[in-house]
């Protein structure tokens, strides 16, 4: 009788062991997989947006900044070479955040755009200058679908999300040649 | 077939032993990937820290570089000791060359011979002064608190203490002195004119740095050199701060490779540069090992407003 009993739970593990193992990995494993992949490249690409920042923070000028700022700067290829990684836009921008009241804050896209008063020596100062720089990118999942329709974000189709990173300005002194200041050039 | 195979008990065993190892296998697979998990942290905390440390080390190397504005003042001398030598020349040719004044000419030359002994001692004091501030800096490359001071470690993975590996004093491009050009004499005003000794700015001149500014002869044999310094403008003085490596110019190199270099430079640099290096290694097997390194640039206070007469 023990040895009937036996035979027929060998029996049952042979038919669903196959199944179960399928319904394992489809359903459960390669999503995950999936899905994990996702957060693997958005904390690589936070990583090298903060980076970036902080080194366009150290430019001389704000127009040098800027400048760094393209799509063949290194920072792009270097999330290009992450893999699953598209990026759309990026902008660029200083703004100025009064030290007596944080609610005013003034921001600036382009050079010599900055008021006096915002300035180190102006009515507002003393002021927190931070570079701001936003980087739009679709994250895609270890596999995608190649049918738009059967797009999930995240799962089988690519997730939209703005890098948004900020970092102090260095340079506050005065160009001699100008007689400006550098944030401001 | 054998017996026990007719029976069916073996293979209903070896079901379950299949079973089992698949489960050891799901198991270490899940291990290895909570290891490789940690291992990433590790690499992007421990940079962190290597960047936040190489920072603030360059900072603290780079404003014992201005300590006190004595870099902008000994520019400011050695500015004021040429334009000196140039006044007491002029007044000893005019004794000379002049007979109403020929009584004077043994004190013109006493004064002349005095102020050229005076430019001859800044250029001393100066290579001391530049001696002592790399001095300083070797020690700094050497005994800097570099945090974290001792090993980290997670789960299976440690990083070791971070190393200097490079340490650089230099300047940064075009970067000029912080002394002005005075207008008061306008003869030497042509010369420097003429020899391209000055920069031109919004609201005054000022001379360019790491270059002989030499008086006309027979003074030019004197060594009249101005170290880099941002110049305060409009009673604004460039603050100490973090620059981007791109613009660095190196002057003299401290430790390359984790090694100590011997050598001195003759102006006073601007800037530091230092490259800072942590091993990570896993505890698990020592042939799993990478390296993460930090580059800082920071550049010196600039010199302080001329106090106003």
């Amino acid at each position: 009788m023990k040895q009937v009993r036996q035979r027929d739970k060998g029996s049952a593990n042979i038919t669903e062991f196959g199944a179960a193992l399928w319904l394992l990995m489809g359903c459960i494993v390669l999503p995950l997989l999936n899905l994990a992949v996702v957060p693997l490249r958005f904390g690589l690409g936070k990583s090298i947006v903060a980076n970036e920042v902080r080194h366009l923070a150290q430019c001389e000028t704000f127009s040098e900044a800027r400048k760094g700022v393209s799509t063949e700067s290194a920072a792009i290829t270097a999330l290009k070479n992450i893999g699953g990684i598209e990026v759309k836009s990026m902008h660029l921008s200083l703004y100025a955040e009064s030290e007596r009241d944080k609610t005013k804050v003034h921001s600036i896209d382009e050079p010599h755009k900055m008021p006096p008063t915002w300035l180190p020596n102006g009515m507002e100062s003393p002021c927190l200058y931070l570079l701001d720089l936003k980087v739009d990118v679709c994250i895609y999942p270890l596999i995608s679908s190649p049918y738009p329709h059967f797009r999930i974000p995240g799962l089988s189709g690519p997730i939209p999300i703005q890098f948004h990173e900020v970092s102090s300005w260095e340079n506050l002194g005065c160009d001699p040649v100008t007689g400006e200041y550098c944030l401001n050039q | 077939m054998t017996y026990s195979d007719e029976l069916g008990w073996t293979t209903a065993r070896h079901r379950r032993g299949n079973m089992l190892l698949l489960c050891v296998a799901v198991g270490m697979l899940m291990l290895v990937v909570v290891a490789l998990a940690f291992w990433v942290y590790l690499h992007f905390f421990s940079n962190q820290l290597l960047q936040d440390s190489s920072e603030k080390i360059a900072l603290t190397a780079a404003q014992r570089l201005n300590d006190n504005n004595y870099s902008g003042k000994i520019n400011n001398l050695i500015g004021g000791s040429r334009e000196l030598v140039y006044c007491a020349r002029q007044m000893h040719a005019k004794t000379v060359s002049q007979p109403n004044f020929s009584e004077y000419e043994p004190f013109a030359a006493q004064i002349l011979a005095e102020s050229r002994e005076g430019a001859r001692t800044l250029t001393i004091e100066r290579d001391r002064y530049v001696a002592g501030v790399i001095s300083d800096l070797r020690g700094l490359a050497q005994n800097s608190n570099v945090q974290p001071a001792r090993e980290l470690a997670l789960f299976d993975a440690s990083s070791d203490r971070p190393e200097i590996t490079d340490f650089k004093v230099g300047s940064l491009e075009n970067m000029e002195s912080n002394v002005v050009a005075l207008k008061g004499l306008p003869d030497l005003l042509e010369h420097d004119t003429t020899q391209n000794y000055f920069k031109h700015g919004k609201d005054f001149d000022f001379y360019r740095a790491s270059i002989p500014l030499k008086l006309p002869a027979p003074d030019d044999d004197l060594d009249f050199q101005l170290s880099p310094l941002p110049i305060a403008v409009s009673e604004t003085t460039a603050p100490l701060r973090l620059v981007s490596g791109k613009h660095f110019k190196p002057s003299l190199i401290l430790r390359e490779h984790g090694k100590d270099e011997i050598g001195n430079c003759k102006l006073v640099p601007s800037c530091v540069q230092l490259s800072m290096t942590v091993k990570l290694q896993s505890k698990v097997t020592q042939e799993l090992q990478s390296s993460t390194l930090s580059v800082s640039t920071a550049c010196t206070n600039g010199s302080l407003p001329e106090p106003k007469e």
